[in-house]
């Protein structure tokens, strides 16, 4: 009876619920979605539900069979559906998108959506360096644009932030708006490019036309150099494979300058509910004064990204700092901070199922990078298998490995060795530095590494942050290269930068470095202590001998006789290091540009086949960077850039 | 029983991952001793009189970067590292050949010339900030934050 009863009571109370909310206040509202859309392209769209946070969302859209799609096509309140647009636009140039109630069907709402003709893919950009302005301030760029697939590359939209901290910060919250622009691809086939982006932003580039150099390593990810001459800097573009929100754990780092001026870095690691609440901890470099371990503030968000993937991530450092995300993709976002008196760039990469389980064991043979051209250094080397070197350091009840075995478990203590080139321009300049030291990863998958033999300079300890094992740094979208690793933050008092540690392969070569290669570099010299930056495309025979062609921006004739150059010229010849596998010196990699001619004393460094980081290692200038395997090259254009590299020789 | 295990499992997996805290790894390694780039229990003051001033160098001086100020002082000619943003921009540093003026900074060899780097510049009857206790240069947006609060740490 009591059984009964009670079932009595529970089914009373479901039907008044339901009849409560069945009612005509029950509604259906899309609260995002975009107004007009290139063809083919993709973005969010959301709808709520009131009165029933349980209900799902049906998505349609009309004319049916020519309106696009919806992935997927049905989801929770609240939850973005990805909408990809026609490939071309229909009959009346909309289409009209529908969001449904799967409990109550007679509930909808709908928008209208303008489709453009052009079918376009977004990329995602970011880049920093000196503005050429008064002062030279640092600044840091981030944004999305969308480029036509029809093969014109006529640029259909987009949208960005810059800041430079000190005067020039696109307004927020709306950033600024890509109105139009180009992509045009070099004649050579050398995937080398022009992108030419119009802004609704006058304070930029030239009239609110920002110019970059452009090379792509494959069809989803290029080196850009910001080459209008209104500043330059370094930074990459990849294609963007979601515009969702973050969900899950990421490790970060960002680098930049605070409001106090200083020079500043961060490292940690978030986690990022799906309703967007921030949780974790950073560590923090400011100016040389190191904290570590801060909780991120309670009440840390991030909002729901826009069409273009672009979203506010608030309190997450501190203060009233807010930064603007870019989503790349499901595991990688870019990060730039859009505070009036402050500017930082960086990344976040996701630590996917690794999440929570990581150990010192995920960090094995690695190449790392890491500079900061306003701190003016760059450091760039691999180190060795790691061993067992010393007890457990904190859970003092886990399995206690043997010195000399494989280093593994959380906060084992392992210790590796390894063969690294530092410059820190006017200070120390250190080629094939012999070093040895130790660190430890967290099942967080953060710790430090911590250099206590050789000499390094000023670098000394760093943080360091794992991400997930299937992610590519470099390339997010090409998870065929080296895969996994980790990024790394200056917490020494000498230096603030940030950089990556890239997993280094087991069977690294001398003939490995041969074939096509997108490259990229950023560098200052002592000529008041100003930027040039440059990408190129170019090939690496048999011989060793490197030729290629590219861009060199130096506004400042810091490198060269100063100007913009798209048909510098790049030559040397790469020597194996007999000592240190996987260590090879170009001396000199010979630049012709703007009229003159440098030589530079260079360092390069093999993670794997297809990916390598390079250091200028001369007393009066530095630079670094990375050579990506090109598929976006063909011998063709390495022949004429060969022949134009001797012409200009001679 | 067994379905229930194998559609709560990855559910009950990913509710375990975001409910693991993320304790942070301080940094409790012994570390070596670091050589400190700006030693601050090295400065020194130094007062005199301005007897150029380059404030930007090109490349052919082949000097160190940044602005520099020789100062001529009652033991001899001093040579100071102004870094990179002391004479660009608002609020700028502007001193000319015959002005007092009063250095604090640590001596260094940089290229083998003796160098004060230089932290504090007292002239036209202000102190400017150049660097921080660790060296580190100050941007040029310092000088319109650092009248409004004294420090912020390092929050962006």
């Amino acid at each position: 009876m009591r059984r009964a009863t009670l079932w009595i009571v529970v089914l009373s109370a479901c039907a008044m619920a339901v009849a409560g909310c069945g009612g005509s206040s029950h509604r259906v509202t899309i609260t995002t979605a975009p107004s007009t859309l290139a063809a083919g392209a993709s973005s969010n769209v959301v709808a709520v539900t009131s009165h029933d946070s349980s209900d799902q969302i049906n998505w349609s859209c009309a004319p049916a069979g020519a309106c696009g799609s919806f992935d997927p096509a049905q989801t929770p309140s609240g939850t973005a559906s990805l909408y990809t647009a026609p490939t071309s636009a229909p009959s009346g140039g909309s289409v009209m998108i529908t969001a449904t109630s799967m409990d109550h069907s007679s509930r909808s709402d709908t928008v209208t959506v303008a489709i453009t003709g052009v079918a376009a893919q977004n990329f995602v950009f970011s880049a920093t360096g000196e503005e050429n302005d008064e002062v030279g301030d640092i600044y840091s760029i981030a944004g999305v644009v969308a480029i036509a697939l029809d093969g014109s590359g006529t640029v259909v939209g987009g949208e960005q932030d810059f800041n430079d901290g000190d005067g020039n910060t696109s307004p927020q919250p709306s950033g600024d708006t890509i109105t139009g622009g180009s992509l045009v691809m070099a004649g050579d086939g050398s995937g080398n490019a022009i992108l030419t982006l119009i802004t609704n932003n006058a304070n930029l580039g030239v009239g609110g036309t920002e110019t970059f150099a452009v090379v792509f390593a494959n069809a989803n990810h290029a080196l850009i150099v910001q080459f209008d001459g209104s500043a330059t800097s370094s930074g990459s573009m990849d294609l963007q494979s979601a515009t969702t929100a973050p969900v899950g754990s990421f490790a970060f780092t960002v680098s930049g300058t605070d409001g106090d001026g200083g020079l500043v870095d961060f490292g940690g690691v978030f986690a990022f509910d799906s309703s967007g609440n921030v949780t974790g901890f950073f560590d923090e470099n400011d100016a040389g004064a190191v904290t570590t371990g801060t909780a991120v503030p309670a009440g840390a968000t991030v909002s729901a990204p826009d069409s273009f993937g672009r979203g506010v991530a608030s309190g997450t450092t501190g203060g009233d700092s807010s930064f603007n995300y870019y989503v790349v993709g499901p595991e990688v976002v870019r990060v730039i901070n859009v505070d009036l008196t402050a500017t930082a760039l960086g990344s976040a990469y996701g630590q996917g199922t690794s999440a929570g389980t990581f150990s010192s064991g995920s960090i094995g043979a690695s190449v790392f990078s890491v500079a900061n051209s306003g701190d003016l250094y760059a450091g760039v080397g691999e180190f060795s298998t790691p061993v067992v070197a010393a007890t457990v350091k904190r859970n003092t009840k886990s399995h206690i490995p043997q010195a000399g075995s494989p280093c593994s478990g959380a906060d084992v203590s392992c210790s590796f060795s390894g063969v690294a080139d530092v410059n820190e321009l006017g200070g120390p300049l250190l080629p094939a530095q012999a070093f040895t030291g130790s660190f430890s990863i967290s099942a967080v998958g953060n710790g430090f590494i911590t250099v206590d033999g050789g000499d390094l300079g000023d670098i000394i300890t760093l943080g360091v942050y794992a991400v997930d094992p299937t992610l590519n740094i470099l390339d997010p979208n090409d998870t065929t290269d080296s895969t996994g690793g980790a990024l790394i933050a200056e917490m020494d008092p000498n230096l603030v930068g940030t950089g990556s540690l890239i997993p280094q392969s087991s069977n690294i070569d001398p003939a490995d470095f041969f074939g096509p290669y997108a490259f990229g570099a950023q560098g200052d010299t002592d000529a008041f202590d100003d930027e040039f930056d440059f990408i190129g495309a170019g090939t690496v025979d048999d011989t060793g001998a490197f030729s290629g062609v590219g861009a060199l921006s130096d506004p400042f004739a810091a490198l060269t006789d100063g100007g913009q150059d798209n048909a510098a010229t790049f030559t040397g010849t790469a020597v194996a290091d007999e000592s240190n596998s996987g260590r090879f010196t170009i001396d000199p990699l010979t630049i012709n540009a703007n009229g003159d001619t440098e030589g530079l004393d260079v360092t390069v460094y093999e993670a794997n086949a297809s990916q390598f980081v390079w250091i200028q290692m001369d007393p009066d200038g530095y630079f670094s960077g990375s050579l990506e395997a090109s598929t976006a090259f063909n011998a063709d254009a390495a022949k004429r850039a060969q022949a134009k590299a001797k012409t200009k020789k001679h | 029983m067994k379905w229930r295990f194998s559609a709560l499992g990855p559910l009950v997996l990913a509710l375990c991952v975001f409910a693991l805290p993320l304790h942070a790894q301080t940094s409790d390694t012994t570390k070596p001793v670091v050589r400190l780039r700006y030693d601050i229990t090295q400065e020194m003051t130094f007062t005199g009189t301005v007897s150029s001033v380059v404030k930007e160098t090109a490349r052919e001086t082949k000097k160190a970067g940044a602005s520099h100020v020789i100062v001529q002082t009652t033991s001899g000619k001093v040579e100071a590292d102004l870094g990179r943003y002391a004479m660009r921009g608002q609020g700028a540093l502007t001193v000319t050949p015959g002005q007092s003026i009063q250095l604090t900074g640590v001596m260094k060899t940089v290229r083998g010339q003796q160098v004060v780097i230089a932290r504090l510049v007292q002239a036209n009857g202000k102190v400017y900030k150049i660097r921080n206790e660790h060296g580190f240069v100050y941007q040029p947006a310092a000088r319109k934050n650092q009248t409004k609060s004294a420090t912020k740490g390092g929050q962006l």
